[in-house]
């Protein structure tokens, strides 16, 4: 179960940059969390090495993290930064 | 500043980031107090793992549930309807039910871990408020007294420009991040080891119910006069009310 999780936080890691694929990749990040900590915990629970569940946890946490940054942002919007670099003239003021 | 920094050619949002960053300093958090509860370490990012995935489930689904109607009326393209859109309740149950299955999975404590949770939630979204005010989204109503601020540019297509809002995000930011240390107090302090829970829900339920009066986004949906939020707090606060008046009279009828 952790082996599966590592090699799914690696196919994650490797789809998530792109901006087509990071829709694929998310979902894929989310599977090899899960199997990375079940694999985990039972090794844990064998009294046997744990690291191959712990790297699964790592790369799919990373993989999630990359995904979720660049692809999910909160309220409705079209595309982020395109339109909003417009102006150039920052974010905004406080009134005093 | 803009509400975007960029990194290797990529537009990164600072909603994110500090998504993110809540998260991360609300598990450090919870690392530190896991003593209090005789929780493993492991248990810590095993748990926060599921919660992390149920609260995004959770809390795309609502947003999803909730500005369809207003999505479809105003011809909004479906992309935006899953890029953005976060509602806090969404996740609050959804983590909790990701939660709940870890710790049933693992047969670990619910009131341990429920109680630790509960302490380290305003902290991270305390946090997360921050990357809202940044980005324009969540935005407060009109208004142009001390400490108003106006967005020149803002991610959020709705967000209203050149007009001077209620820093709405950060009024709850600075709340949440106080309810954090009365929450933390509590835990450390109380013998009653469900109470942070109660506190945390009904507290949240309240500020969050005061605070959307003066919310000025109203595409997050809503029914009547009452936004989506509101209602899930009367929900939240009225639940655990009962459930705090019925383990006291059973608490009063055991002790006589």
């Amino acid at each position: 179960m952790a082996v599966a999780g590592l090699v799914l936080s690696i196919i994650a890691l490797v789809l998530s940059p792109w901006g087509v694929t990071s829709i694929i990749a998310l979902p894929v990040a989310i599977v090899a969390l899960v199997l990375g900590v079940k694999g985990k915990n039972k090794l844990i629970a064998e009294n046997k090495p744990s690291g191959i569940g712990t790297a699964a946890m790592v790369l799919g946490i990373i993989a999630v993290i990359f995904t979720a940054i660049t692809f999910f942002t909160c309220g409705l919007c079209v595309l982020c930064a395109a339109g909003a670099g417009a102006s150039g003239a920052g974010l905004g003021s406080f009134g005093l | 500043m803009k509400g975007y920094f960029t990194l290797f050619g990529k537009d990164i949002p600072y909603y994110g980031v500090l998504f993110f960053s809540g998260m991360v300093i609300a598990v450090i958090a919870a690392y530190i107090l896991k003593s209090k509860r005789n929780i493993k370490g492991y248990h810590i990012t095993g748990s926060a793992v599921y919660t992390f995935i149920g609260a995004l489930i959770g809390s795309k689904l609502l947003a999803v549930i909730t500005s369809l109607k207003y999505v479809i009326n105003n011809h909004i393209p479906l992309e935006s309807l899953i890029k953005g859109g976060f509602v806090f309740y969404g996740g609050l149950i959804g983590g909790t039910v990701g939660l709940l299955l870890y710790i049933r999975e693992f047969k670990q404590s619910y009131s341990d871990f429920l109680s630790l949770y509960a302490v380290i939630c305003p902290l991270g979204h305390s946090i997360g408020r921050i990357g809202c005010f940044i980005s324009g989204c969540c935005y407060g109503v009109e208004y142009d007294g001390a400490l108003s601020f106006t967005y020149h540019e803002a991610i959020n297509t709705f967000t209203p420009l050149n007009t001077p809002l209620l820093p709405i995000q950060l009024i709850e930011s600075v709340l949440l991040f106080l309810l954090f240390i009365l929450l933390l107090a509590v835990f450390l302090k109380c013998k009653i080891r469900t109470f942070p829970i109660y506190i945390y829900l009904m507290s949240y339920a309240t500020i969050r119910f005061t605070l959307e009066f003066f919310r000025g986004d109203i595409e997050r949906g809503g029914i009547g006069i009452f936004s989506t939020s509101q209602i899930i707090s009367l929900i939240i606060f009225v639940i655990c009310g009962i459930i705090i008046c019925n383990t006291l009279y059973i608490k009063k009828i055991l002790d006589t």
